[in-house]
């Protein structure tokens, strides 16, 4: 009886290791990367040709951008990439496109111009398709497929490495890719001072080139609270911890009415310290000295 | 003047008189001195005209002088319908150019991305004969719908 419960228990832990988790045990020390794979298809008439291929592999949160040009026609598409969960990403994708479309009666050049933004969740059984000139080429199709993979390395100094391989390159250069690893999300708190005293603060997780509203709530008898949008815009190499430009809006909240204080503020700054703006209007109208304080750090 | 057939040896000077009337006159000129006189004069006034403008006044004598003007200075009579028409024909014909040819501003409107698209620069890339000047599209799709 024995050996036939331990039997059974050894086959129902088999079969739970096998169907409840796809990875490797040995994973657990492992590192995980995602890889993708950027597949150029010109399709005619029904036939399709592989023009070009490249394959990026980094660590989650790896960047790319793929640029595509010709005589007449240039697109950036900027992909930014997070691993919501275990088998879903998350892509931003900003498309910039411009084509050449004549000269005016002055002869100037005169261009069409197309910026769009996408949140794609991507599963790993999926992929995304990008067609520069759209759909409607007739039998004529430029097609780029970003396929997703989750990989993994022995953790080791090869493990955080970003790599781009061209498998296969177009003759002319008519589409380059490039790939980065900078941060996404930083943690923002701002604060107000009266007199050097803090009367209204606050703080806010944000996600790169997201506009963020934050509250900041009176922690002073009798202050006014504050409400703020902030959009932090770039990460910037450089310093100890790199540096963040962004940009803000400031409102004064008195009894439930907004009071824009400060329109398009912007500002840049390394990462971890301190900002400070003085709010002359709002300190002339009440006789103390008011000051907003943003300090950005790198979200955990 | 004052013979009274002054104004007819004019007329006949111009070919205006009728063949009856011609020989009536050269008879009257054969016999009167200031009619000599005035047929000389309208007869030097003419040359010199005919050396003013390359043109000899009077149909014989215009006949005579355009052969001896250079290519050039020879004129030709027109009749006046005829000037008129040809003006008409050709107001009408500027009127209508000016209407229809293309001006810039028409030329870019109706000017098609695709044929900008086929510049001598872009002929040899692989990618512009996919350029229908449609707009970017961006779309997951599942791998089994996909490539891979």
């Amino acid at each position: 009886m024995k050996i036939k419960f331990f039997l059974i228990s050894v086959v129902v832990l088999a079969c739970a290791f096998l169907v409840g988790d796809k990875r490797p045990v040995a994973a657990e020390t492992q590192v995980r990367r995602i890889r993708f794979q950027v597949t150029a298809i010109g399709e005619t008439a029904g036939e399709s040709s592989v023009l070009a291929q490249t394959t990026i592999e980094g660590l989650p949160g790896t960047d790319f951008k793929i640029n595509l040009r010709n005589g007449s026609f240039k697109m950036e598409a900027r992909f930014l990439s997070d691993l919501v969960s275990n088998d879903k990403i998350r892509i931003k994708a900003s498309l910039e496109t411009r084509r050449s479309y004549g000269y005016s009666a002055r002869n100037l050049p005169l261009y069409e111009e197309d910026t769009q933004k996408h949140t794609l969740d991507l599963g790993f059984d999926q992929a995304i398709e990008l067609l520069p000139f759209g759909g409607g080429g007739g039998t004529d199709v430029l097609k780029i497929e970003i396929v997703p993979k989750m990989v993994y390395l022995p953790q080791g100094p090869d493990a955080a490495k970003l790599t781009i391989d061209f498998d296969k390159k177009m003759p002319g250069g008519e589409i380059s890719i490039e790939a980065s690893k900078t941060p996404h999300t930083f943690d923002v708190e701002a604060v107000i001072t009266a007199d050097g005293k803090p009367v209204a603060k606050g703080n806010c997780h944000c996600f790169i080139e997201e506009p963020q509203e934050m509250i900041l709530d009176t922690v002073a008898v009798g202050d006014a609270a504050f409400s703020t949008r902030v959009t932090i815009k770039e990460f910037i190499r450089g310093g100890p911890a790199g540096m963040a430009s962004f940009g803000f809006d400031l409102d004064r909240i008195a009894e439930g009415a907004h009071e824009l204080v400060i329109a398009n503020g912007a500002g840049v700054g390394l990462v971890g310290d301190s900002l400070s703006y003085p709010l002359t209007e709002i300190s002339a109208r009440y006789g103390k000295k008011y000051e907003l304080k943003f300090r950005i750090k790198l979200a955990e | 003047m004052s013979c009274e057939f002054g104004e007819q040896v004019s007329m006949l000077m111009d070919g205006e008189l009728p063949a009856d009337a011609q020989a009536e006159i050269r008879d009257h000129l054969a016999s009167c001195t200031e009619c000599q006189l005035m047929q000389r004069d309208f007869l030097l006034f003419r040359v010199e005209i005919g050396k003013l403008s390359g043109v000899a006044y009077g149909a014989p004598g215009r006949q005579m002088s355009n052969a001896r003007l250079s290519f050039w200075k020879r004129a030709v009579s027109v009749p006046v319908p005829a000037v008129a028409a040809v003006l008409f024909v050709a107001v009408v014909a500027g009127i209508g150019l000016l209407r229809f040819w293309p001006s810039p501003i028409e030329r870019v409107d109706t000017m098609q991305p695709t044929a900008v698209a086929a510049t001598a620069e872009s002929k040899n890339d692989l990618i512009s004969r996919f350029d229908k000047g449609g707009r970017a599209e961006i779309v997951v799709v599942s791998r089994a719908e996909g490539a891979k």
